[in-house]
């Protein structure tokens, strides 16, 4: 059963850093403040803890079973960390679609894809070495290679 | 929190934890539907529920069709199969296929087609590691961040402009005497210089890299190897160095990447590089250069500042004659900066020739390997014949001093062979009386020790208590055969 800790740990490590993350990727590529998404995350984290106490009563009513909670829980961990990625990604390709001509395959291959073609966990080390190369096609483009 | 995970995988996870608990009966079903009404209580909160809802659609459909008849369960099973591969999934970041999985793994369990070979099998939106192999995967911190961030301190300002011993008593007894006395106290293991940042690995025998980081200093501090010859006192750690560093490449994604070793190498140890390198098993090409050395060679290992020239040694005899291999060598380091220009030697193995003085005359500081000592070496009556000895390195010090005006004032004797015990303290003692003897007053000899540190601007030396830098040292002997020597300031001696 997931304890209040173990959400928490969870919604930080897989929502809230990733979210952070991509403010401040974003914060540095377009030099502007996000303030307002770091309000969202923290409403968010209000809102994932009110959750979590309100579906906590069901169980102790026994409306709901253990499985149950525990799976609506990670649902939504994961349903706010997809949300997350997906704005990233789409923020990221909008910024990149003003030079780059296929900024779909270019984000297929070196930001959802690893070298050897597998699909990739999005972290830190790898948003920084897709960010270096998305700069360099940058340069690229405006020195007209 | 399973890698790679969408937001359907517990939803996926709790279907197969229902089925698995019993046939399909109408509990069952009622338990999903009681399950989706849930999910769709909590559509405030979670967003996308649709698409969950919808799987959970399908799946009740199928238990009903399957409780209903197992044959009107497969064909709706067929049927829901070929649309989902015609259609493709746009809910989730990672995977494009998985609701596909899933129906075939949800098939497969409902329709008994599982067989070993297929519960062997890993769908990962369904399965998940378990407790006692998932706590070792997800530690906050791996091995390989832990050596990196490690390695990455900032030590170097401490080294800089330094030659720091890194050898023990002996480079060639170790192994043996570590066994006999069943420890790891007894160390061989090489040098290191560093000017102005630039780091240098000397001769990495046994040890060198506990030593290096037991200083330290890390494979990230070293940007040249030099390796006078093959022997494996001088060369044992070269893989392991390498190894190391090639990791720090691999698992960092930034600058390390960039961080290349220069290896100067004699002839069979670069051969040895060589090999390992055509197999792909060291020495890649991305993260080091090999340079092929011999005797009378030179090369800049940082412009302007660090050059090394290589001198020929006598140290391999050639079978069946009195000549000598020629691939080993010694080498002599220029550091200059400004205002200054420094000169360190080191000699390596070879007997004593005169040819030999030419390669120290220059030099303000010499570290002499003067290897094992024998009554007809101490007596003079028989030169050694692959190392300095004792009578090497007083003809060594004797005859520089006497043919040349500039000679060196500092020698550090290293590389004694501990056969029986520790002779290093009384050698050098009966050595510098006997030049002194000669009329030989304005020279310092220092027994060699793992962590002394030489500097090479002021030609100072590192007290071992205080760890003040001093020009006045003075050795104190050792109490036991394993008690390393010391070199203390008055302050600490008195």
């Amino acid at each position: 059963m997931m304890t209040k800790e173990k959400f928490l740990f969870e919604v930080i490590d897989n929502y809230l850093y990733l979210a952070s993350l991509g403010c401040m990727v974003m914060e540095n590529y377009l030099l502007e403040d996000r303030t307002p998404d770091y309000i969202i995350c923290a409403n968010n984290l209000h809102s994932c803890l009110s959750f979590y106490d309100q579906i906590y009563n069901q169980l102790d009513k026994k409306e709901y079973s253990e499985q149950e909670v525990d799976t609506l829980l990670t649902c939504l961990i994961q349903s706010l960390k997809q949300e997350t990625l997906k704005s990233i990604n789409r923020e990221l390709k909008e910024c990149a679609r003003n030079y780059l001509p296929d900024a779909d395959q270019f984000f297929n291959d070196y930001l959802m894809h690893d070298r050897k073609g597998n699909i990739q966990e999005l972290t830190a080390s790898v948003l920084i070495a897709f960010l270096r190369r998305l700069r360099e096609s940058e340069t690229a483009y405006a020195e007209g290679k | 929190m399973q890698k790679n995970e969408t937001m359907l995988t517990p939803v996926y996870r709790y279907v197969f934890s229902v089925l698995d608990e019993s046939a399909v009966t109408e509990d069952r079903i009622r338990q999903m539907r009681v399950f989706k009404s849930h999910l769709r209580k909590s559509a405030c909160i979670l967003t996308e529920t649709k698409e969950i809802e919808s799987i959970l659609d399908c799946t009740i459909e199928l238990l009903e069709r399957f409780h209903e008849s197992e044959e009107i369960g497969q064909d709706f099973w067929n049927n829901k199969l070929k649309a989902l591969q015609c259609d493709s999934c746009q809910s989730c970041y990672h995977c494009k296929k998985c609701r596909i999985y899933y129906w075939k793994e949800l098939g497969e369990v409902l329709l008994q087609k599982t067989n070993d070979e297929k519960k062997s099998k890993t769908y990962f939106p369904v399965r998940s590691l378990p407790d006692e192999i998932q706590r070792h995967l997800e530690p906050s911190a791996s091995i390989s961040t832990l050596y990196l961030s490690r390695i990455k301190r900032d030590s170097i300002g401490v080294f800089r402009n330094k030659f720091l011993m890194l050898k023990g008593m002996s480079s060639s007894t170790p192994a043996m005497l570590n066994n006999i006395f069943d420890t790891n106290d007894y160390v061989g293991g090489g040098f290191y210089l560093n000017w102005n940042g630039y780091g240098v690995a000397i001769d990495p025998g046994y040890s060198f890299v506990h030593n290096l980081h037991h200083y330290g200093l890390s494979v990230l501090d070293v940007q040249a190897v030099i390796i006078t010859h093959e022997h494996i006192d001088h060369n044992n750690d070269m893989r392991l160095l390498d190894d190391l560093h090639f990791s720090a490449a691999r698992f960092d994604e930034e600058k390390e990447k960039t961080h290349i070793i220069d290896w100067y190498m004699d002839e069979i140890s670069y051969a040895m590089a060589s090999v390992l390198r055509t197999e792909r098993s060291g020495f890649k090409e991305e993260t080091c250069r090999l340079h092929r050395v011999m005797a009378g060679d030179s090369a800049e290992l940082k412009t302007n500042e660090l050059d090394v020239t290589f001198f020929p040694t006598k140290h391999i005899p050639k079978d069946g004659t009195y000549n000598y291999k020629e691939h080993t060598f010694g080498c002599s380091f220029c550091c200059k900066n400004k205002v200054q220009k420094k000169i360190i030697t080191y000699t390596s193995d070879t007997k004593y020739f005169n040819g030999l003085l030419e390669a120290v005359k220059e030099a303000d500081m010499v570290i002499a390997n003067i290897s094992g000592i024998y009554e007809d070496d101490y007596m003079q009556i028989k030169e050694k014949s692959t190392h300095l000895g004792y009578g090497g390195c007083y003809n060594l010090i004797r005859k520089c001093s006497e043919k040349y005006g500039r000679y060196p004032r500092f020698y550090f004797l290293s590389e004694f062979w501990n056969g029986k015990s520790d002779i290093r303290y009384d050698i050098v003692k009966c050595l510098k009386r006997e030049l002194e003897e000669q009329g030989i007053t304005d020279i310092r000899i220092i027994p060699s020790e793992t962590g002394m540190l030489y500097d090479i601007e002021d030609g100072s030396i590192q007290c071992s208590q205080c760890g003040q830098y001093t020009d006045e040292v003075i050795v104190k002997r050792p109490t036991g055969l394993n008690e390393k020597i010391e070199v203390l300031c008055r302050e600490c001696y008195f």
